[in-house]
């Protein structure tokens, strides 16, 4: 089917998808108003039966936590994937020109120093947000993308990377691995030692708005938020090591 | 703060446009980075600070970064080829 | 403000579908899907929204008083993630897809070769 005849048929579908979607958000509520009762309830129960403050957190991983398990494990199985997708690559001919195992790209000695400048605080702001994510808003899941940010700044500013071809893997894939194990323990604790899988209970109350409070709550973050970080540099990792491998045959040739 | 809302809901609508009907994939990426801010923006004025957070790092760095090492490693395997 | 709220998320959606099947690029077709994605982000929090409500956040609140939806928020939030490990999935097959076409145009990987 030549392309125009696909833009014509895509027009037709879209214009019965228009006029669907015009017809079907016609019978939802109004903007502001809030109809719901799920919300309201957990609203309600955040504070006295868990003892965390957050309830986004608090729906996320205790209410809905087996959602939120399935979601990381589609983390997991992503992570993979990218890297199976590229890694097989890795055996092309020009293995032997190689001359170190380490890739230095040349950046400015600027963009360097603010680098090393922006990679401390942001490691501390995304434990920061993991730790104190059933209180304030964050999280796992920000904190995670947050640590992994950071190996995205020092990268960018000219950091070294090292090829793992057949060596031990990287610290991104076993931190990446041990998170997501670390979520469904938790959940088998939970099964242990409460009677329901991932119930959070098991490991104590504490009291409303300390560090230490809502049960297991704080745990499953930290397990979430090492389990995102990981998934997210393996896949960058993955990338980069193709993108300089392809740049150094550029060069080399 | 209605005001603000509706600004920001046309200001997400506008750069959803832009990206969809960018023809160069670089100047996608780079759009992209700015229609993250902005869907980042607008979820803050939703009362979603936790959403805001994520939607921010992802829009903002990973999903662009990705992108571009992905245009990279592409225009080097076109450039190898050529060399051949 | 109902209009635009679902209106925008709409808009996103069938611009995005537009974006996805005019491309002439792979990488451009996985950006495009990225803002069909944000449509329904969009979507699940202008339903969750109530006027005048803070945020979930119940620290400063005093207990009683509205709050945003926090069930959707959690939806999206995980999501927000997901998507962009998917995506970072798609952006891996593209790339082999050039290796193994050489182009990045649709239209040019007619063929299934086995």
């Amino acid at each position: 089917m030549s392309r125009t005849a696909r833009l014509v048929v895509f027009a037709v579908g879209a214009a019965g998808l228009a006029a669907m979607l015009a017809w079907s958000f016609a019978g939802l509520p109004d903007f502001g108003v809030y109809t719901g009762r799920y919300g309201r309830i957990i609203a309600q129960i955040t504070e006295p039966d868990r003892g965390v403050t957050n309830a986004v957190t608090f729906t996320a991983f205790d209410v809905r936590a087996v959602d939120t398990m399935i979601e990381e494990f589609i983390v997991f199985a992503a992570a993979i994937a990218a890297v199976a997708l590229l890694r097989h690559q890795r055996g092309e001919p020009e293995e032997e020109e190689h001359p170190a195992d380490m890739l230095r790209p040349k950046t400015s000695p600027a963009l360097r120093v603010v680098g090393a400048l922006l990679a401390g605080p942001t490691v501390v702001v995304a434990l920061d947000l993991v730790a104190h994510g059933h209180l304030t808003p964050g999280g796992g899941f920000q904190g995670g993308v947050v640590l992994a940010a950071t190996a995205v700044v020092v990268v960018a500013a000219g950091g070294r990377v090292r090829l793992p071809p057949d060596e031990p893997p990287l610290l991104a894939e076993i931190i990446h691995g041990a998170g997501a194990a670390g979520f469904v323990l938790l959940g088998l604790a939970g099964l242990i030692f409460s009677g329901a899988f991932l119930n959070t209970t098991f490991a104590g109350h504490g009291t409303t708005g300390a560090l230490l409070s809502g049960g297991a709550i704080p745990l499953l973050n930290v397990a979430t938020g090492l389990e995102v970080a990981g998934a997210i540099v393996v896949i960058l990792a993955e990338f980069l090591e193709q993108e300089m491998l392809a740049a150094e045959e550029g060069e080399s040739s | 703060m209605i005001a603000v809302q509706a600004v920001l809901l046309v200001l997400v609508g506008v750069a959803g446009t832009l990206v969809a009907l960018a023809r160069d994939p670089l100047r996608q990426a780079i759009l992209t980075g700015t229609f993250g801010v902005a869907l980042a923006l607008l979820f803050f004025a939703l009362q979603a600070p936790d959403v805001a957070l994520s939607q921010l790092v992802v829009g903002a760095v990973a999903l662009p970064a990705m992108v571009l090492l992905a245009l990279a490693e592409v225009r080097s395997h076109e450039n190898r080829k050529d060399d051949e | 403000m109902t209009v635009l709220a679902y209106g925008v998320a709409a808009w996103l959606f069938l611009v995005g579908l537009v974006g996805i099947v005019r491309s002439r690029n792979l990488i451009g077709v996985v950006i495009c899907l990225s803002v069909v994605q944000s449509s329904t982000y969009v979507l699940l929090l202008a339903i969750g929204y109530r006027s005048g409500a803070k945020a979930p956040i119940l620290a400063d609140i005093k207990s009683g008083a509205p709050v945003v939806d926090p069930v959707v928020q959690a939806l999206t939030l995980t999501d927000v993630v997901v998507e962009a490990t998917v995506t970072a999935v798609l952006l891996a097959l593209a790339v082999q897809a050039h290796k193994r076409f050489g182009s990045l145009d649709p239209d040019a990987m007619t063929e299934i070769r086995g």
